[in-house]
C-alpha cells in the first residue's frame, strides 16, 4: 500500500524562498491596487449617484471583502448586527437568487412583455448592470465553475440547464436532461434530473454534469421518497433532501468518486430545506425515536457529514429552514405565524439562536428565497413585491 | 503553533512569525495549489495584510494561515480566467512530483488542506482542526477519506 506520509516528503523537506524582504516591501493593507482603487471609484460613484447611500459608500471602502482580501477574524464568536443596507427593484417578482462571480444573481419573471430573465447586480453599488433573457421559465439558479447555471423547463424541450458565461452575461450552453435544484462542487455541478418533455412525473434521479464539456456525465438514482428536492455539496460530496411528506429514508449521501449513492439517513424531517457546511448537514425534524406529536414544531438537525448521524440532540428552534452556513453559525428564515418572519443565526458554537431580524415588512419566508455570502457577509432576501434587499452582518 | 499577539512592534514580532513559520506555510500553499508563484504571492500578501492590521490582530498566526490559503484560492481562481505569467528568471526550487501534484489537486479542497496542513505542514490534527476553523473528529474523517482517494490516485498514476 502506497504511504502518503512518504509519498508527501518531498513537498514537505522543499527549500522554501525567502519572501521577507518581498513582505516589507508591499503596501501595508495589501498590494491590491486595482481592487483598491477600484473601491474607491464606486464609493465615489455611489455618493454622486445615491443621495441616501451612505451606507453604500461605508460598504465599498470597509465592507464587503474581496476573494484576495481575507475578512478580519471574528474570534470570541460575538453575533454580527444585522441590518438593511439596501433595496434593490428588480423588475418583477424574483424567484430565485445565488451570489457569485463577484455579483447577484437573480431569477426575475418580468411582467410586461411576460418573461424570465436573469438579473446581475454588482455588490459593490448595489445597482443591476445586466439583464439577462432566459427562454423558458424558471425558479432556480447557482453560480460556480466560471458560470452561473439557471434551471429552465419548457412543456415542449423539458427540463434544463442554461449556462451563462459571466464574463459576457450571455447564454453560451444549454445541457439538457437536466432539471432543478442546481448546485456546483467537487468540480461538476450536480442537478435534480429534467423532466422529459410533456411528462408530469418527477424525475427520480440526479445527474452529474461536466462543466467542461457541458454533458451530463452521470445518472445517479437516488433512493428516496418522494424524490429530492434539494441538493447540496459539502465538504465529503453532495447531499440530497426529499421533497415532503415523510418517507424513509429522507437524506441521501452521493459519493462524487463513484457517482453512487453510498449513505441513506432516516430521519422524520419535516422541512425540505438543508444547509450544508462545517463539516454538518442542517435540517429540521425528528430523529428517530423522537416523537414528533411531543413537540409543536420539528427541531433543528445536525447530521455530521463524516459519519452520515446525527449529532447531539435535537435544539429547538421554531419553524427552521436553514439557507446557508457561515459567518459562525447555520443562518435560517423563520416563521412563526403571519408578520412574524425573521431571519435568524443559530450559533454553531453555543447552539443558541443569538441573532435575528425582523423581515415581516418585506420579505418572502422561504428558505430559497434568501441567501448567505459569507464573503461579502451579507445576506440577500427575495420580497414579495419587485425587489431585493440586502442585509449586511456588521 | 505558539501564537502571540502584536502589540508592541508588530513588524518584529511578525517577522519572528515568519522566520519561524513562513518556510513551512509556504510548502503547504505549494501542496495545495501546485503552483510556487501563487504559494509564493499568497504568503508575502497574508503577511504583508498583516502587518498593515498590527495590534488590531489577536492570533496573528492563524490569522496569516487562513488568510494565504483564500488568497491562494482567489489567485487559483482568477489565474483560471487569464494566462499564467511568465516565470521568473531568478532561482525556483525544483517542481514537485507530478503525480503527487496532480494527485493533491484532484482532491475536493476540504480533504486537500486536510491533508497538506497534516502531512505537509506537520500540524496534528487539533491544530489543523484550529486553521480549518473545523473540529478534530471532522479533520480525522477528511484526513481518512483524503489519504485514501490519494492512493487510489497514485496507485493509479503509479501504475
Amino acid at each position: 500500500m502506497i504511504d502518503v506520509h512518504e509519498r508527501l516528503r518531498e513537498l514537505r523537506e522543499a527549500p522554501a524562498p525567502d519572501l521577507w524582504p518581498e513582505v516589507s516591501h508591499r503596501p501595508r493593507g495589501g498590494s491590491r491596487k486595482g481592487v483598491q482603487w477600484a473601491r474607491i471609484g464606486v464609493a465615489g460613484l455611489a455618493l454622486l449617484v445615491a443621495g441616501s447611500g451612505v451606507a453604500v459608500v461605508f460598504r465599498a471602502f470597509v465592507g464587503a471583502p474581496v476573494e484576495q482580501q481575507p475578512s478580519e477574524e471574528t474570534t470570541g464568536g460575538a453575533p454580527p448586527r444585522l441590518e438593511v443596507t439596501a433595496t434593490v427593484v428588480v423588475g418583477g417578482p424574483p424567484t430565485a437568487i445565488a451570489a457569485g462571480e463577484g455579483a447577484m444573481w437573480v431569477v426575475v419573471q418580468s411582467p410586461d412583455p411576460p418573461r424570465t430573465e436573469v438579473v446581475r447586480i454588482d455588490p459593490m453599488t448595489n445597482e443591476i448592470v445586466a439583464r439577462i433573457p432566459v427562454p423558458h421559465g424558471s425558479s432556480d439558479l447557482a453560480v460556480g465553475e466560471e458560470a452561473v447555471w439557471v434551471a429552465t423547463y419548457s412543456r415542449d424541450e423539458g427540463g434544463a440547464l442554461a449556462r451563462i458565461d459571466p464574463s459576457t452575461n450571455q447564454i453560451v450552453a444549454t445541457v439538457p436532461g437536466a432539471g432543478g435544484s442546481p448546485t456546483v462542487g467537487d468540480g461538476a455541478v450536480w442537478a435534480v434530473a429534467g423532466r422529459e418533455p410533456g411528462d408530469s412525473s418527477v424525475p427520480d434521479q440526479v445527474v452529474r454534469i461536466d462543466p467542461d464539456s457541458n454533458r451530463i456525465v452521470a445518472r445517479i438514482p437516488i433512493p428516496i421518497e418522494p424524490p429530492p428536492f434539494d441538493l447540496e455539496v459539502g465538504d465529503q460530496g453532495v447531499w440530497a433532501l426529499h421533497s415532503g411528506v415523510r418517507e424513509e429514508p429522507d437524506l441521501a449521501f452521493i459519493d462524487p468518486l463513484t457517482n453512487a449513492v453510498t449513505t441513506t439517513v432516516a430521519l422524520d424531517t419535516s422541512g425540505i430545506y438543508m444547509a450544508v457546511g462545517g463539516g454538518h448537514v442542517w435540517v429540521s425534524g425528528w430523529p428517530e425515536g423522537v416523537d414528533p406529536a411531543a413537540s409543536r414544531y420539528p427541531a433543528a438537525l445536525r447530521i455530521n457529514e463524516g459519519s452520515a448521524s446525527v449529532v447531539g440532540e435535537p435544539i429547538p428552534v421554531e419553524d427552521f429552514r436553514p439557507f446557508g452556513v457561515g459567518e459562525g453559525g447555520v443562518w435560517f428564515t423563520t416563521w412563526r405565524r403571519f408578520g412574524e418572519e425573521r431571519i435568524c443565526r443559530l450559533s454553531e458554537e453555543t447552539l443558541l439562536v443569538d441573532a435575528c431580524l425582523d423581515v415581516a415588512s418585506f420579505a418572502h419566508t422561504s428558505a430559497d428565497l434568501a441567501t448567505l455570502d459569507p464573503s461579502a457577509r451579507t445576506i440577500w432576501v427575495l420580497n414579495y413585491s419587485d425587489t431585493v434587499t440586502r442585509i449586511d452582518l456588521l | 503553533m505558539q501564537d502571540t499577539t502584536v502589540d508592541a512592534e508588530p513588524a518584529t514580532e511578525l517577522e519572528r512569525l515568519y522566520r519561524e513559520h513562513g518556510a513551512r506555510l509556504w510548502r503547504a500553499l505549494l501542496a495545495f495549489t501546485g503552483d510556487r508563484e501563487v504559494a509564493g504571492d499568497a504568503v508575502a500578501e497574508a503577511f504583508a495584510q498583516a502587518l498593515g492590521r498590527g495590534a488590531v490582530l489577536r492570533s496573528p498566526l492563524h490569522w496569516v494561515w487562513r488568510a494565504a490559503f483564500r488568497i491562494a484560492r482567489g489567485e487559483l481562481k482568477a489565474r483560471r480566467r487569464r494566462p499564467a505569467p511568465e516565470p521568473e528568471r531568478s532561482y525556483l526550487p525544483p517542481e514537485p512530483d507530478p503525480d503527487v501534484k496532480q494527485a493533491l489537486a484532484r482532491l475536493p479542497k476540504g480533504q486537500r488542506a486536510a491533508v497538506v496542513l497534516h502531512h505537509v505542514a506537520d500540524y496534528p490534527v487539533e491544530e489543523v482542526a484550529r486553521i480549518l476553523g473545523s473540529t478534530a473528529p471532522a479533520v480525522r474523517m477528511q484526513l481518512t477519506r483524503g489519504r485514501r482517494r490519494l492512493r487510489q490516485l497514485l496507485e493509479v498514476s503509479d501504475d
